[in-house]
């Protein structure tokens, strides 16, 4: 049938189907920007047009209803004023709003966010919070915690009113001041306006420590440097790169939890018109590996096979279906005849070890890592003791024993896991992922797909979202298989469905904890035993179950004696069950632990009647002690001692409680109570945490650095950019070092041909490490640029003394002491076309002998029912010591957005499964992910120190905000009504449950 | 899969389209997602069934006003408005149509149980039938408009794990200022449509509560809660209702 419709102004008639979506054509017609990944099922909004003026989801209607009706998308709404000779009208003033306020983050949802903003100001330019909140809930964002979307509206409204605001950096230039006195609070003192409009992006910074040296660019807000890209909707995403010959492919999931594959018959399948392959187990190479994407060698056992005789798990893989399109390739799914021996399972971590129970991992390819034991459905053991705990028991006055328990959790990223895989005219196959580690996608896949890593090229895109979920070698194998298969190009990409039930997701994990404590709040020993569950496979099994102790283990050591000799035991057993695998989630593993020790903590301090802050301060670990774990643990290889220099926890403490106003509120019964609602009770909650920054002595970074014609830089990174800005606060290094704008340098990150090694997005490493590998890159190439700016000065000024040592390299010029200077563009001008001609350029790596980890105070404020168990979380307040902030908008970004997943862990999110192992939450409905409509106040404190370790003194930000939501929580609920949660998250049944029982 | 669609002009024209056995396509939400239960659509949007009306004491939606429009209609109940921001987000308001929200709407929903609650019906062929009918008789008929006997007060209080997540217990009571008896629609509890007891004596329902509960027994899911809990929730959620009347 054929509908006329009018496209961002233009008339058009198109051809549609009565079944088609408008999403679907939407996205044949080249419309990229509108997001077909998120859900397709109206839940997430990513797919969001204007019909008619008004958001929709395009997922969600037929085409042939918008017969006749305006549809804008954002395509029409502005783009780049500068486009050579061409000029346009420029970005809307809502796009320009997002770039400056750091609203961007992975930017998958960023177009239609755009767009539900423009609808809304075009009916009311001046919308109060609540209204923008209202229209941005159409939109689910895993990313920003919403704090900084909505303020980019609320500043794009004062724009389209008229008002000339603030620059948005108004507080924050002020190049070479750095340390800035930021407690005036940035944005907060508008300069040059006519609107009483104040855009609050920027956290709360305190100088901890002084920073030992001036900066211009880093502890500047930036812009994103992928933000214009993102917020025009241009193609940037795996999806948005299928060209017209791809092929859809499908995977057959196991509905049954633990069988063998009796017989498998594909012929019905195979026949059917527009199938192009399909593929079981008997027709790949049987290579076992695991799909953890982490370092050579894989600290875990390998027990994974692209395919296999076996299931293990209600979702897991049965066969591949390569087909002409979506529809054809799950019709072919539906023919494929599969009869299942079924097996008996394991669903609870507790049956995984008891005697006689079935052996989930009986291939004879299984290939043991450390402790590892098929036998015992055992994947990782870890025994870690450090100082006498039997002692420490012995000496307490008090001991204290608890049970808590931690659920599975999904990362919920918007844009799905998404390859696409073809060969190039070099008879080299291209994977062109969504995947934080592209580096050990080419290694590990080369054995499975029997290429050598020389035939592999990886390309990472941009990436929708990853939270760990892309930290995992999850998909990229199905297309290359079907690729090898059948020649052509191949996408594949989970459905939200799949996501839920085939994907990776935090270790639920059963935690015993027991502390010996003195009357005076000393802590004697601590002892944690850890029962997690990472279900079919044992991808991280060992790495984030050993986090779980090493960091939140490591925080309370105790005083005098026992601070100088901790006595700490972690014991954990990582088991296989028939439930999908678990593996990296930001945190990996801490948030689990902190869960336990600081729901613990509390329960001792009013137990013995302390000040539950005085007893955490009074125990925690302090700088130029030695981390704990140092001597004793390091993912099953050699432990290396590590001195921990900085730690801001105090101050964040003092922070945080200021922002929350704890002295007013604890123990305060005026407070606490509500009136006319004698049901309702107010509590406040504190917990104290610490993370690390990256792999010491493992994980390594690279950067290349290449100096153009007109003085700019192409900088290539391995890191990958999952949304948190990494690409920015690269570049700003970058910028700092070569004392240019951060617009002079151009990032590209990552392709496996083209851009240094790196081992990814994880652990919190990027800025520390990648960074530091720009850094020494930036170093290398700025003492190059020194030496020819001095030869040309001499040239210049014959009687010139002057080293390169002396020359600073600042605003795009190489500045001798006395003022004269060549400016970048020059030199660059000189090396490549005039004198001893040479490409100015460096690589640079690094890889850290320390961890340092960030510290942190979360606050929360709820409000409890006490008879229903109902909690509403009214605050959250979190103070940070991530070091040196390189840019105060980013990484304030990363704790709003961290800690509302976290606030998901804390009250709603978790994953349940049947007697037959069938997944309970399938879609974002069930699996309810906070709206904007629905958000806590946030606030975040940087408590600013200076780390050693690295040059410019920073500390990791982006896993932190995940680890004390919860237990703050926790806490808050217990101080309101006396109730002890034990189990996240805290349903209202589970507070209802705990408040019988007190 | 979809495989006809057609815009009718007139109600007479759909009526015939529905005769030979097409299906509605309210706001497209549900339809669009679940084609293998649909080959032939109607799409009623030129029919003039998108309206807010208060006339007396009734309040009158037409069945293709989208829930963004009732949002913003001055005549819908403060309380409504807030129940339907809850449940559905913006986007999903701007295309969802009244009659297909109530129609696709399971046993977790608020809007639902509020109209339930109010006794709303629905206008058939010229005939008004209660919802709670409409959706026990299993009819696939052209729903014109839904009204509402304003002549009542309606409270509701509902239990969720934040507010905008869906309704693990809900409650909601109405009292006819007429004949001063009580309806009571409790939501969250089973898969397809919340429980609604009608003609209640305000004086005897938290006694009768208990018998009314495990009379439903059947239809009670413990998906998201237990047996345990609903019960003494809903037994305090009723009795805060009860305050308010």
């Amino acid at each position: 049938m054929l509908i006329n419709i009018t496209l961002n102004q233009n008339e058009l008639e198109w051809e549609v189907q009565p079944h088609q979506t408008l999403l679907d054509i939407l996205r044949n017609k080249n419309i990229l920007s509108v997001k077909n990944g998120g859900c397709q099922n109206g839940e997430c909004g990513s797919c969001a047009v204007l019909l008619d003026g008004k958001p929709v989801n395009s997922c969600h209607i037929l085409a042939a209803q918008v017969d006749g009706h305006k549809i804008e998308t954002i395509e029409g709404i502005g783009e780049v004023l500068d486009q050579g000779w061409k000029k346009t009208k420029g970005l809307h003033p809502i796009q320009i709003a997002f770039m400056e306020t750091g609203a961007i983050q992975c930017g998958y949802c960023t177009p239609a966010m755009v767009l539900a903003s423009k609808h809304l100001l075009e009916k009311n330019n001046n919308p109060s919070e609540k209204e923008v909140r209202d229209v941005l809930s159409g939109i689910l964002c895993r990313c920003t915690g919403y704090t900084k979307p909505v303020e980019a509206v609320l500043r794009a409204a004062a724009f389209l009113r008229g008002e000339i605001v603030p620059p948005i950096e108004a507080d924050y230039q002020t190049p070479d001041s750095l340390p800035l006195d930021l407690s005036q609070q940035p944005g907060t003192s508008p300069t040059s306006s006519n609107s009483n409009l104040t855009t609050k992006v920027f956290p709360k910074i305190s100088i901890q420590q002084d920073v030992k040296k001036k900066t211009t660019q880093v502890g500047k807000p930036s812009k994103k440097v992928d933000a214009q890209k993102l917020v025009q909707g241009k193609p940037s995403f795996v999806a948005d790169f299928v060209g017209k010959d791809t092929l859809v492919a499908k995977v057959l999931f196991s509905p049954v939890a633990h069988a063998r594959i009796k017989h498998i018959d594909v012929s019905k399948a195979k026949a059917l018109d527009g199938v192009a392959a399909v593929l079981t187990y008997k027709d790949i190479p049987r290579v076992i590996y695991s799909t953890a994407g982490q370092s050579d060698p894989i600290p875990g056992p390998l027990d994974a096979f692209s395919l296999d005789y076996k299931v293990r798990f209600v979702g897991d893989r049965v066969a591949f279906v390569a087909a002409e399109t979506i529809e054809i390739a799950n019709q072919a799914l539906k023919l494929i005849e599969v009869e299942y021996e079924e097996l008996p399972t394991i669903l609870d971590m507790n049956d995984a070890m008891k005697p006689g129970a079935v052996q989930i991992h009986d291939e004879p390819e299984y290939v043991n890592f450390a402790d590892s034991d098929p036998k015992k459905n055992l994947a990782a053991e870890i025994r870690i003791d450090i100082g006498n705990v039997e002692k420490g028991f012995e000496e307490a006055d008090f001991i204290l024993e608890g049970d808590y328990e931690v659920p599975k959790v999904q990362q919920a990223h918007i844009e799905p896991h998404v390859v696409l895989t073809y060969w190039d005219p070099d008879d080299r196959l291209v994977i062109k992922s969504s995947t934080q580690v592209p580096f050990h996608v080419r290694r590990m896949l080369a054995p499975v797909l029997q290429l050598p890593v020389r035939r592999i090229r990886v390309i990472k895109p941009r990436i929708g979202g990853g939270f760990g979920g892309k930290q995992e070698v999850l998909v990229e194998d199905v297309a290359a298989h079907l690729t090898i298969a059948t020649g052509r190009p191949v996408i594949y990409e989970y459905t939200r469905e799949d996501e839920f039930v085939s994907s990776r997701s935090r270790h639920p994990m059963r935690i015993h904890l027991k502390t010996g404590v003195k009357n005076d709040g000393t802590i004697t020993a601590n002892e944690m035993y850890a029962l997690s569950d990472t279900g079919a496979y044992g991808c991280h099994a060992l790495t984030v179950t050993g986090n779980t102790g090493h960091k939140s283990m490591a925080l309370y050591v105790g005083e005098g004696k026992y601070r100088e000799n901790p006595n700490i035991r972690f014991y954990a057993d990582v088991v296989y069950t028939n439930t999908p695998p678990s593996g990296a989630y930001r945190g990996y593993g801490v948030p689990q632990g902190y869960w336990a020790v600081e729901r613990h903590m509390e329960k001792i301090a009013r137990k013995l009647k302390l000040d539950s802050i005085e007893l955490r301060m009074k125990n925690a670990i302090r700088a130029g002690e030695m981390h704990p774990f140092s001597t004793a643990w390091s993912e099953g290889r050699e432990p290396k001692p590590e001195i921990i220099h900085t730690v801001g926890l105090e101050e964040c403490v003092n922070q945080g409680k200021a922002a929350i106003g704890w002295d007013q509120k604890y123990n305060n019964p005026e407070w606490r109570n509500i009136p006319d609602k004698p049901y309702l009770k107010r509590g406040i909650g504190i917990a104290t945490v610490m993370q690390g920054t990256a792999i010491p002595y493992l994980d390594m970074g690279g950067a290349s650095l290449k100096m153009n014609d007109d003085g700019s830089f192409n900088l290539l990174v391995g890191a990958t950019d999952l949304g948190t800005g990494s690409d920015t606060v690269l570049a700003q290094m970058a910028a700092e070092v070569l004392g240019v704008d951060v617009d002079d340098v151009i990032v590209y990150s990552s392709d496996t041909d083209f851009t240094p090694f790196d081992v990814g997005a994880y652990a919190s490493s990027t800025t520390y490490i990648s960074g530091g590998a720009v850094i020494r890159a930036a170093d290398k190439v700025a003492r190059r640029i020194s030496e020819r700016a001095v030869n040309m000065l001499k040239a210049k000024y014959p009687s010139m003394e002057v080293t390169p040592e002396e020359i600073d390299l600042f605003d795009k010029k190489a500045i001798a002491p006395d003022g004269s200077f060549v400016t970048l563009k020059e030199i660059a001008l000189n090396a490549l076309h005039h004198t001893d001609q040479e490409q100015i350029m460096a690589v640079g790596s690094f890889v850290s002998e320390s961890s340092p980890p960030p510290f942190a105070a979360q606050f929360a404020e709820v409000v409890v029912d006490t008879n229903t168990g109902q909690v509403r979380v009214e605050k959250l307040v979190m103070a940070v010591d991530s070091g040196v902030i390189v840019n105060p908008i980013t990484a304030s970004g990363q704790i709003e957005g961290g800690m509302v997943q976290a606030l998901g862990y804390a009250v709603s999110e978790e994953m349940v499964y049947d007697e037959n192992g069938n997944a309970r939450e399938k879609d974002l409905v069930d699996y309810h992910i906070f709206r904007a409509d629905e958000m806590p106040e946030l606030e975040t404190i940087f408590v600013q120190t200076y780390e050693p370790t690295h040059p410019f003194g920073l500390k990791a930000v982006a896993e932190i905000p995940l680890d004390g939501v919860a237990p703050a929580v926790g806490n808050a609920i217990l101080d309101a009504c006396g109730a002890n949660v034990d189990s996240n998250p805290a349903t209202p049944e589970r507070v209802w449950h705990a408040l019988q029982e007190k | 899969m979809i495989t006809d669609y057609k815009r009718p002009k007139s109600l007479q024209e759909a009526h015939s389209y529905i005769n030979d056995g097409w299906k509605v396509l309210g706001g497209g939400g549900y339809i669009s997602k679940h084609q293998v239960d649909f080959q032939k659509v109607i799409d009623l949007q030129d029919l003039g069934l998108s309206f807010c009306k208060k006339e007396k004491d009734q309040l009158r939606y037409g069945a293709m006003t989208i829930l963004q429009e009732m949002v913003e209609c001055s005549f819908t109940p403060l309380e409504l408005t807030e129940i339907i921001k809850k449940e559905k987000s913006f986007n999903i308001r701007n295309a969802a149509s009244l009659a297909g929200t109530l129609l696709c709407a399971d046993g977790r929903s608020d809007i639902l149980a509020w109209f339930m609650c109010t006794g709303a019906k629905f206008l058939v062929n010229e005939e008004m039938i209660a919802i709670i009918d409409y959706l026990k008789s299993g009819k696939k008929a052209l729903i014109e408009e839904i009204q509402i006997d304003l002549q009542q007060t309606i409270k509701y209080e509902r239990i969720s794990r934040t507010p905008d997540d869906f309704t693990i217990v809900g409650v909601f009571l109405s009292k006819n200022l007429t004949n001063n008896k009580m309806t009571m629609v409790i939501n969250g509890l089973t898969e397809k449509t919340p429980l609604i007891f009608k003609d209640l004596d305000q004086s005897n329902i938290l006694t009768d509560l208990s018998d009314l509960l495990k009379i439903s027994r059947s239809q009670i899911s413990t998906k998201w809660s237990s047996f345990e809990y609903q019960n003494k929730v809903i037994n305090e959620l009723v009795s805060r209702l009860l305050r308010q009347f």
